[in-house]
């Protein structure tokens, strides 16, 4: 309490400090005027400072006092406070937008309680196989070890619209997802307990789009009514009360960029494929928990090879195969950030040198290393505080128009509906990073003060006073800034190889001018397979007319690898290849070429014609004579609950090999012809029509032959290539760092040389009064610059190599063994120095050297 | 430490707040009030006199106010607040109980 009481008055002293040294200077100034002798009173200057220092804030003092100095140092060298300052802004802003990336993906938890203890929930390796009888697992037997099984089920809702039937996004929760993943409301209220008891009133949440889409924002759309039908209930249209709108960035499901638009209450069996653990479960156990829980539960037999349940963690799913690429930004933005901390420490050492002679004058007057060390540190902080402070602002409105690209660029949005924002933890962490800069930028100038000896007053301090060492040090870190350059202009140059080699890479077919959509049809309309073929046959016919070129099916998209299954020739050798059901013409409109026969026809894809077109490398493997033509082959279908065989077909055609990946190492395809016979349908179309007015096309066509059917707004396939845009942001921003690393490089380099320069004037004056030509004392100064650059060089293509390793281990078509990326390099880097270590050299043209050498 | 010529160490504070126990006084009379008190024995150097009564204006165990001294000059008048005069009682004790001990050794040959 009484310390408390000794701050508040400390703290009121402080305020209101003026007033009080007032009042004291009167007071003693009447007190020495009532003494006898005024003289007895001592030097009021220093008591009123013993006075002044009782109160404690002589520390305060002294720190305003610095600042005050640094900040007039500062400005009395502008150009050197400007080039510093705003280098240093320019890498903390890169350091904060990196921080925030990583922050808003990998630090920050997903908007989900307890989200690390969220878990999806793999009955079976990938695959069509799962145990059977999941729906009746019982989740009491495992309550111990999970808090919440998260079931939910798909479901499409149509609403009928006008002229289109509209589907929704919908799913039917368990109580376990409204409590483990707390769904939260904008509007509204969340789904409570008594939503999921047998016999209550059918409510649902709707989504915000489809709150803002059809009922206009309105808040009177809670309570009202909304009539749908779903998928799985045909002829049973639903009724339910909207109770609430889900807050904005609410995403479940595998493709989490779709919106859920309508959410309501399960009461049906279901699998559950998430759960939340109870704190402190470890996951192994809770997966063997599951694993014997599953088998009391299994209703078909195991097989014996049965891996068990597999639990994996939902934030490692989410954003876990963004983690290399993130760590090579990572390292990159810190290469940038060292070279800019180099460039700033010479200009330092640069600015210091100057100062040896200030620093000698106060060691004489009595100051001690600790205040000179304080003074130091306090123009630094002075200096990295402000470069903090321009950096987050740079930042702050750079990533207002980054943050959309950057997640575009990485494929899936920041787990949490903030987005990539600078927030708290991002602020802590920059700002620690610029203070740890302050502390190591003041260090290297003290140990080159450290060796000033109060003689130095006395020497003319502008001659060979550095030092070899000083010299030694500065050719060192400018030599490391361009050996950072050369590794990122390196990094930089293979990755715009692999971009090059990407789009050039030949995937065996054209994906430039291919649209893709899908339609979707109702299962009540179509009693058979036969009902279904009918109509895609009629909406192939309907649709090519109308643009003019063939639309096709196929039952697998491109750039993801296809199912494998066993292909199996008459006599008996089967081999793996990629599976493919596609409809006629397929091949032309995929501008895939035939090396030999045809592609299949529209009657053979009608009645499922056993016929079949093979690779040729699948072609070579099983007829490595060559004649695979109209030989038999049929493809056998493998899980771990058995062995399909189709039918034996006959080889119509071999197909140029297709990649689906650009390592794609397996090229062996099998193509049966077949239409879709199902509910599904994925269809593409080589088209230039722009995607509105197609999609209006492509609804009209699918609306006059069903009105219940619904067609997926169409896109380009190109755009599924999702490798090439990733490589593709990494190499733009690579560039960027690149050119960012090597202007400040060849800014050091001028700043040196041009010191060099400087600081040996009378040296030039006294060779050039000895007979040397211009050109003789430039090339001397050339020689150095040339010897710092090949050091550099060096330096860097060794850092280079140890780059590019870490790049062609993560990014695909990038090889260390591109000599040419190296060698261009290298001569870009080499040429900039060169010119830029001549201009400085020009500035040795002393004029008259007897004036030079007088001037002093 | 501050100089206190003829002042035992560590005295000052004791008798500046013993000194304001007879009421509100400025620094001339506070240490005239000491020297007069004393026999002219003691006598407190301005030196140490002024930041010793910053220390007891921090530790609140004096306030000062504004006033006019009798030669018209503005000056401050210092008075003992409560927690002072505890401060007092228990520098005081402190003091004699060493005093006694001091004696008690210097009584034993």
């Amino acid at each position: 309490m009484m310390i408390l009481g000794e701050w508040l008055r400390r703290i009121w002293y402080l305020v209101n400090r003026r007033r009080f040294e007032a009042a004291l200077h009167e007071e003693m100034e009447a007190h020495r005027a009532r003494l006898g002798q005024p003289a007895r009173f001592g030097n009021t200057l220093r008591l009123r400072e013993e006075s002044r220092d009782v109160w404690g804030w002589t520390w305060l003092d002294a720190l305003v006092r610095d600042f005050r100095f640094a900040a007039r140092g500062l400005r009395r060298t502008p150009v050197y406070t400007v080039v510093v300052i705003g280098s240093l802004a320019l890498g903390l802003a890169l350091t904060t937008v990196m921080v925030s990336v990583v922050n808003a993906y990998l630090i920050r938890s997903l908007p989900y309680p307890a989200a690390d203890r969220l878990y999806h929930v793999r009955y079976a390796p990938p695959g069509p196989w799962e145990p059977r009888g999941m729906t009746g697992l019982d989740w009491t037997s495992v309550e111990d070890v999970i808090e919440f099984p998260i079931a939910s089920l798909g479901e499409s809702f149509y609403l009928a619209d006008g002229r289109y039937t509209v589907a929704l996004r919908g799913l039917r929760v368990t109580r376990g997802f409204a409590d483990g993943l707390g769904v939260s409301v904008a509007v509204g209220r969340r789904l409570l307990g008594e939503d999921f008891l047998p016999g209550s009133e059918r409510v649902a949440l709707i989504g915000h789009s489809l709150w803002r889409d059809r009922f206009g924002s309105d808040p009177g759309a809670i309570g009202r009514a909304i009539r749908v039908e779903a998928e799985s209930r045909p002829g049973s249209p639903e009724s339910f009360r909207i109770v609430g709108v889900i807050a904005p960035g609410f995403y479940y499901g595998r493709d989490s960029r779709t919106a859920v638009e309508i959410l309501v209450p399960n009461t049906d069996p279901v699998r559950t494929y998430m759960v939340r653990l109870r704190a402190e479960v470890p996951p192994a156990i809770a997966a063997r928990r599951l694993t014997e829980a599953a088998r009391r539960a299994a209703t078909s037999p195991i097989p014996s090879d049965w891996t068990g349940v597999q639990l994996e963690s939902v934030r490692d799913r989410w954003v876990g195969g963004l983690r290399p690429i993130l760590f090579g930004v990572t390292l990159a933005v810190s290469l940038v950030l060292v070279i800019v901390c180099a460039n700033v420490t010479v200009l330092m050492l640069l600015r210091s040198m100057r100062r040896q002679r200030e620093v000698a004058v106060r060691l004489a007057l009595g100051s001690d290393w600790w205040h000179i060390a304080r003074m130091l540190l306090t123009e630094t902080l002075l200096i990295c505080t402000t470069a903090l402070g321009v950096g987050v602002a740079i930042a702050t409105v750079a990533l207002r128009t980054l943050a959309p690209l950057i997640e575009k660029q990485l494929g899936r949005q920041a787990p949490d509906p903030s987005g990539i924002e600078i927030g708290t933890t991002v602020l802590v962490v920059v700002g620690g990073v610029s203070l740890l800069l302050a502390v190591a930028l003041s260090v290297l100038p003290l140990t080159s003060w450290g060796r000033t000896r109060t003689n130095a007053l006395q020497q003319d301090v502008r001659i060979a006073s550095e030092g070899r060492s000083m010299r030694r040090l500065r050719s060192a870190l400018v030599a490391f800034e361009i050996a950072g350059s050369l590794v990122l202009l390196v990094g930089c140059g293979l990755m715009i190889r692999s971009v090059m080699t990407m789009l050039h890479t030949d995937f065996g077919f054209d994906a430039e001018g291919l649209t893709t959509s899908r339609i979707m049809l109702r299962a009540r309309n179509y009693p058979n397979p036969a009902a279904y073929r009918l109509l895609y046959e009629r909406f192939i016919r309907q649709v090519s007319d109308g643009l003019g070129s063939r639309i096709v099916f196929s039952s697998w998209p491109p750039f993801v690898p296809p199912p494998t299954h066993l292909i199996e020739r008459d006599e008996g050798t089967a081999v793996g290849a990629g599976f493919i059901a596609v409809s006629a013409g397929y091949f032309s409109t995929f501008r895939i070429s035939l090396g030999q026969g045809r592609e299949f026809t529209a009657e053979e894809a009608s009645a499922e014609a056993t016929v079949a077109v093979v690779s040729e490398t699948l072609a070579a493997r099983l007829w490595p004579a060559g004649d695979a033509i109209g030989r038999r082959v049929r493809d056998v279908e493998q899980t771990p609950g058995g062995s399909t065989a189709g039918p034996w077909r006959t080889v119509v055609g071999i197909a140029r090999d297709v990649r689906q990946t650009y390592d794609d190492a397996d090229r062996s395809d099998f193509y049966i012809a077949k239409t879709p016979d199902g509910r599904f349908g994925t269809f593409y179309a080589r088209t230039s029509r722009p995607a509105s007015p197609l999609f209006d096309q492509l609804q009209r066509a699918a609306g006059d032959i069903d009105r219940d059917a619904v067609i997926n707004p169409p896109r380009p396939v190109a755009d599924d290539d999702q490798t090439r845009v990733e490589t593709r942001f990494l190499t733009r921003m690579l560039t960027t760092f690149a050119a960012s690393a090597s202007v400040l490089a060849m800014l050091g380099v001028y700043g040196v040389t041009a010191y060099a320069v400087q600081q040996r004037h009378k040296e030039i004056a006294i060779r050039i009064a000895l007979g040397a030509s211009d050109r003789a004392v430039m090339r001397l100064f050339l020689r150095e610059g040339v010897q710092l650059l090949g050091f550099g060089t060096v330096l860097g293509l060794i850092g280079a190599t140890a780059f590019a390793r870490v790049l062609s281990a993560h990014i695909v078509g990038v090889q260390n063994s591109q000599a040419s990326t190296w060698v261009t390099a290298s001569a870009l880097l080499l040429s900039a120095g060169f010119a830029t270590v001549f201009w400085a050299a020009r500035r040795a043209d002393v004029g008259n050297p007897a004036s030079a050498l007088n001037a002093g | 430490m501050p100089r206190e010529d003829g002042l035992p160490p560590g005295t000052l504070v004791m008798l500046i707040l013993h000194v304001l126990t007879g009421g509100p006084r400025h620094g001339y009379a506070i240490a005239q009030r000491i020297h007069t008190l004393s026999r002219e024995e003691l006598s407190v150097e301005e030196g140490s006199l002024y930041p010793a009564l910053q220390k007891l204006l921090l530790k609140g165990w004096v306030k000062a106010s504004p006033a006019i001294s009798e030669t018209g000059r503005a000056i401050r008048e210092y008075r003992l607040t409560p927690s002072g005069r505890r401060q007092l009682e228990r520098e005081c004790a402190n003091y004699r109980r060493m005093g006694a001990a001091i004696d008690a050794v210097l009584d034993t040959a």
